[in-house]
């Protein structure tokens, strides 16, 4: 989900008038969207409420295909596939793998003190604090945690937790000579002065800096309480500074606790009788329990459902379905079969404008903007993306059209491409020139396309294919030419600054620059007193970035699906990230 | 020569020399033979069913499959081509001196081959191709990396066979003669020993042919090996398995025949050139 | 005899040491190490990845960490823990040498049953239909991958009969029938390969030592033809039969990569590719070793029984 309708919310979209009209086929030229006006706001008013919403209040949420709410199931063991085993020994403070946030869903909960609504995840929920207050100039954060919460060995959840917890995200730990890392997140948490416990059900978190956003940033399903203070902490202070989840037996705060991990096969884990979320139907999870088959092999696991041994896929890139891959599920399943779909992430190229080579000039950057043909990167380079308007049923959400967002680049491909070619030969590389790319050998195809395509330039895109230790080493360097950037930018418009900013101050930037204008169109956004004056004001930086400067050029955000067997009902779908709603507390089973 | 007239005399021998050299003359002349060029993409004309315009259909991307196998050709033989000649070199070398020296050195030696022996041969090859970096994603390294992954797997084995055959062989009476007349260590392996074992050794590694390739086939499915978008037999194979088979399963069989195709020839080949030249007799009628 | 054993015994830890520190000079020659893989997509700066990377002790000098991996292999956790999950190094042992080693067992049990009949039968009817079949069939294992072999038969269960091999897996001990669904076709894939070459080699040993003298003798002595077949040409052809078993066995537990993915069977093959490639190196270093000392044995016992089949070969020389 892009930043911006984070915090604009799912409205309604309309086509742009800036933009042109909206032709009637879906063959011809794509339209800008923008997002309406009077939506933008009533979601934005909910949101810049500082209290949260009891998420105990909790409706069923309709399923993908849009089958009537019928009465709720308790009962039965949900099987699903685990793309592989959780790293780490499930620390969430160290990794973000879906391997792992999978599982950590149900062990774990949805969210830490808040959470992203089931219903609707551009907003913030209340979980673990049951409300939040700040002070007027954003340095300081209160918490009222929930009475009621239990650990998974029964002990309360208290205050001192979650200071616990943050505090070893945010400073790590340290025992004599031996230093714990803090939480690899750290950085979107803002400038965190001290977090203190007043009482057994009061957190206050006091900063260094204000932090407008700091809820925002906070209800980020990726950050899970996967540390009980009560068996942690001692062993810890002991000397144990790389005790992980696992290693104190995966006592956990969500609807699930653990039965049995084999390493390799599977996690088992059951319900939790002493969950605190309830439904207008009763306590929460409807569910016996669930299994996790570790299947790393995708054709293994296509073979596992459509014979019935699955009742749902497992997450993460190379095991969520592609058009071909589907086509078997459907064929030996028809219509026991549903399909989430799941925002993916956004097909991009980005430029280290830091090494020297043609693309440092701002016109070649453009030319190569212009020349892609994107709709068909769909779905030669990804499985399924947005190419056209399309409604989804159930909550009537309208999707917006993104291949030519953010609504810079309308003109036909022809024009387009005419344009590029005048460009190259102004910038005087009318015969082309080299350009490296790094590449993970994990997820070839977005790469081959670019080469292609970018041959029609006369550049040749030298592909560099590493594994994923070596990429995310080599993302880090300035030894590249271009690349796509990982998928998962920040949430939140604010925090953008990391992947988006100088390289000198974040050296994960997609994009590789020293360019001060950003630091103060990022400044202006932070002084944002108004969400409408926050919406213009990242979309100046949108401009920026995309238009005038091209250090990148989203090609297009692409959709992952995953298949469920159509009597696991409940699940909220759609989801706005792989990583949320795998709490499955709210899923049951017609059957 | 005599051996390449003996293989011509076995109908089977001479079909797999045959099929070799079309494969050879394919991929020299492959720009000749494929009427598109393998990395050209055409999103509009993905998965195509063999027929017109394409020979074997076209695959994910819309490229030519025909044209791809063909290319694929080039790959596949240049690792078979030098991962065989390098383990055949590299271990014979390794592999007699142990042999005609004897004594400590060799049970050291062989030590040091059973510890490369016992190695998975993917691990090798992963750490070889990983540890050459970004150089190696440029096609030519690709191939050479590859080649040496395979030869370092599979030249232990040429090794053992070459000390087995040392030993044979210096028990043979012009061996004797020549070590008794005073002849140098290097002039009695390099003139006597090597020119008789050799042939062994050679109708053995024409097997190895096979086994080079289905490793780089191995490697693919890690994501290593030929680097996307340079056609080779194995990443075919993996993509069209793994991800269209069902839908497009030409992906998937023409690149496997051609393997097929290839493995078997080599493996026949050595057959009969094993039995040409193993000096007890053996089977005549391949 | 006794004294060869002993030498080549004593030999084996050098070669072990030998086999990890090779091992570990590699990993640590590559580009990238495990802290890259731990965090996955997300980002870490650099600050907190030298903190990750301090905590796991990568930032010691190569020799102090190789040392203390060497010692931990004698202390009360052998090996360490894996960088990657934190799973002590011998539980993932534990696990993953017993599933290799029963797929092993698994198939070098069916290929002996099978190989040696139609060696033999190969053989003994050169030529003609039974010699063509049997050699056809060992060649096209040889001609298809693993991979392929493996789609075919679970796309076959699938459309023929909507069934799919267990994919839960279980150890013998626990559940024996599901064990059972479980390995068997991986076993029967594998069987298939490595038969193969048993069977052209079996085949081609006891063709040459048909047309030779000693055969020919026994014939002459009125000796019946399965006397002859059985206890001479056999025999003759053991040696090379057993070259091929000690030289194929190594690759049997460690090549099984494709076929342990595809299956979900939690074995070495596949956990020592997947921390190779999670530069996880006290995992691969224990892992490697490990594979390298079982094919150590092996090829002792290899050369052991040489003797044993052809006393022309003596190990005392």
């Amino acid at each position: 989900m892009s930043p911006l309708t984070r915090i604009a919310g799912r409205g309604i979209i309309q086509p742009s008038e800036a933009g042109g009209a909206r032709l009637p086929n879906v063959v011809g030229p794509r339209v800008a969207a923008r997002l309406l006006v009077p939506f933008a706001l009533a979601a934005l008013a909910l949101l810049s409420a500082s209290c949260g919403r009891d998420a105990s209040a909790l409706s069923a949420t309709p399923v993908a295909t849009g089958a009537a709410a019928s009465p709720v199931r308790y009962g039965g063991t949900l099987v699903l596939a685990n793309r592989g085993d959780p790293p780490a020994g499930f620390d969430s403070l160290r990794t973000s793998s879906i391997a792992l946030h999978h599982v950590g869903g149900a062990l774990f909960g949805p969210g830490n003190l808040v959470m992203r609504c089931r219903e609707d995840a551009s907003q913030v929920c209340a979980y673990l604090a049951a409300s939040w207050s700040h002070n007027t100039d954003f340095t300081e954060w209160s918490f009222d945690i929930r009475p009621g919460v239990f650990w998974h060995d029964g002990t309360p959840f208290t205050a001192a937790d979650a200071k616990f917890w943050l505090d070893l995200a945010y400073f790590g730990a340290r025992a004599g000579e031996k230093v714990r890392a803090p939480a690899y997140f750290k950085a979107e948490l803002g400038e965190i002065e001290r977090v203190e416990a007043p009482g057994p059900d009061r957190l206050r978190v006091v900063f260094a800096a204000p932090n407008r956003h700091f809820v925002e940033s906070l209800a980020n399903p990726r950050f899970k309480i996967a540390h009980p203070r009560h068996l942690m902490q001692p062993r810890i202070d002991a000397g144990e500074v790389s005790l992980s989840p696992l290693d104190v037996g995966l006592v956990g705060l969500g609807p699930f606790a653990l039965e049995k991990y084999e390493p390799g096969t599977i996690v088992q884990v059951r319900r939790f009788d002493r969950y605190f979320e309830t439904s207008p139907e009763g306590p929460l999870p409807y569910l016996d329990g669930i299994d996790y088959v570790v299947m790393t092999e995708p054709l293994a696991m296509d073979i596992a459902f459509r014979s019935g041994r699955l009742d749902g896929g497992a997450r993460g890139q190379g095991h969520y379905l592609s058009p071909e891959r589907k086509q078997g599920y459907v064929k030996d399943l028809g219509d026991d079969v549903v399909f989430a779909r799941i925002e993916g992430g956004t097909f991009r190229l980005a430029f280290n404008v830091l090494k020297t080579g043609p693309w440092q000039d701002s016109r070649i950057r453009r030319a190569i903007a212009l020349w892609i043909d994107k709709p068909a990167a769909i779905p030669a380079a990804l499985p399924f993306g947005w190419t056209s308007l399309e409604t989804t049923a159930g909550d009537g959400e309208i999707r917006r059209d993104f291949v030519n967002w953010p609504g810079f680049d309308q003109a036909p491909l022809e024009s387009r491409r005419a344009e590029a070619t005048m460009l190259m030969a102004e910038a005087g590389y009318a015969g082309g020139f080299r350009m490296g790319h790094l590449c993970r050998a994990l997820n070839p195809a977005p790469c081959e396309y670019l080469k292609d395509q970018l041959a029609g330039l006369g550049i040749d895109l030298t592909l560099q294919m590493l594994d994923e230790a070596e990429w995310n080493a080599a993302r880090l360097t300035l030894d590249f030419d271009s690349e796509q950037g990982r998928l998962t930018p920040p949430s939140i418009p604010e925090a953008t600054v990391s992947v988006y900013g100088r390289y000198s101050i974040n050296p994960d930037a997609f994009t590789k620059h020293e360019d001060a204008s950003v630091d103060a169109l990022y400044a202006r956004l932070n002084d944002a007193a108004s969400p409408e004056e926050r919406i213009a004001r990242w979309r100046d930086i949108e401009r920026y970035l995309f238009f005038e400067q091209t250090y990148v050029i989203p090609i297009a955000e692409s959709v992952d699906e995953v298949a469920y067997r159509s009597y696991v009902r409940g699940l909220a779908i759609p989801m706005f990230d792989g990583h949320a709603n795998t709490d499955f507390s709210t899923v049951w089973l017609a059957k | 020569m005599r051996a390449i007239a003996l293989v011509t005399r076995r109908p089977v021998a001479a079909a797999s020399l045959a099929v070799l050299a079309v494969f050879v003359a394919v991929a020299l002349l492959a720009d000749i033979v494929a009427a598109h060029g393998p990395l050209e993409q055409d999103a509009a004309r993905r998965l195509l069913a063999p027929g017109g315009d394409h020979l074997f259909g076209t695959d994910g991307f819309g490229r030519d499959i025909f044209s791809r196998v063909v290319h694929g050709a080039r790959v596949s033989l240049v690792v078979g081509f030098l991962g065989v000649g390098l383990a055949a070199v590299g271990g014979t070398v390794v592999g007699a001196a142990s042999g005609y020296i004897g004594g400590k050195v060799d049970m050291l030696v062989q030590r040091v081959v059973d510890v490369f022996l016992g190695f998975p041969p993917l691990v090798l090859a992963m750490v070889i191709l990983v540890a050459l970096g970004p150089e190696r994603t440029s096609l030519g390294a690709a191939v050479v990396s590859s080649a040496g992954a395979a030869a370092i797997a599979l030249a232990p084995q040429v090794a053992r066979l070459a000390r087995a055959t040392t030993l044979a062989l210096r028990q043979e009476g012009y061996i004797e003669a020549a070590r008794a007349i005073g002849a140098s260590p290097l002039r009695v392996v390099g003139r006597h020993v090597l020119p008789n074992g050799l042939p062994i050794i050679l109708a053995q590694v024409t097997g190895f042919f096979g086994a080079a390739i289905v490793l780089e086939t191995s490697l693919s499915f890690l994501g290593l090996g030929i680097p996307p978008p340079y056609p080779s037999w194995g990443r075919m194979l993996n993509e069209g398995a793994r991800r269209y088979f069902e839908v497009a399963p030409w992906a998937t069989i023409f690149p496997g025949l051609a393997l097929s195709a290839v493995v078997l020839s080599t493996a026949m080949l050595g057959d009969a050139l094993r039995d040409i030249f193993d000096p007890r007799g053996g089977d005549r009628d391949l | 005899m006794a004294r060869y054993i002993a030498w080549r015994a004593a030999l084996v830890p050098l070669s072990l040491l030998l086999a990890s520190a090779l091992v570990f000079l590699a990993l640590m020659a590559l580009p990238g190490d495990v802290v890259h893989v731990i965090a996955g997509d997300a980002p870490a700066t650099p600050r907190i990845q030298e903190a990750l990377r301090e905590e796991l002790g990568l930032d010691r000098p190569l020799y102090e960490q190789y040392r203390r991996w060497l010692l931990s292999v004698v202390s009360g956790e052998p090996g360490g823990r894996s960088l990657e999950t934190r799973e002590p190094v011998r539980s993932i042992i534990a696990r993953q040498l017993p599933t290799t080693l029963l797929l092993a067992i698994y198939t070098v049990v069916l290929s002996m049953l099978v190989s040696f009949p139609l060696g033999v039968m190969a053989a003994v009817r050169r030529n003609r239909w039974p010699d063509y079949l049997v050699r056809l069939l060992t060649l096209a294992s040889m001609a298809m991958p693993d991979l392929l072999v493996a789609l075919f038969i679970l796309l076959g269960l699938l459309l023929v009969f909507q069934w799919s091999p267990p994919i839960i897996y279980a150890a013998p001990w626990t559940d024996p029938w599901r064990h059972a669904l479980i390995m068997v076709w991986p076993a029967v894939i594998l069987s298939w390969e490595y038969s193969a070459h048993i069977i052209r080699v079996t085949r081609a040993g006891m063709i040459s030592a048909f047309s030779q003298t000693f055969i020919t003798s026994a014939r002459a002595k009125g000796l019946t033809e399965r006397n002859v077949v059985l206890r001479h040409a056999l025999r003759n052809a053991m040696v090379p039969s057993l070259t091929v078993f000690g030289l194929q066995f190594g690759r049997l537990l460690s090549g099984a990569l494709v076929l342990e993915t595809v299956f979900g069977l939690p074995g070495i093959g596949r956990g020592l590719v997947q921390a190779g490639l999670a530069r996880d190196y006290p995992v691969v270093l224990a892992l490697a070793s490990l594979l390298v000392f079982i094919s150590l044995i092996v090829s002792l016992v290899v050369d052991v029984l040489y003797a044993y089949f052809d006393p022309r070969i003596s190990h005392t020389a």
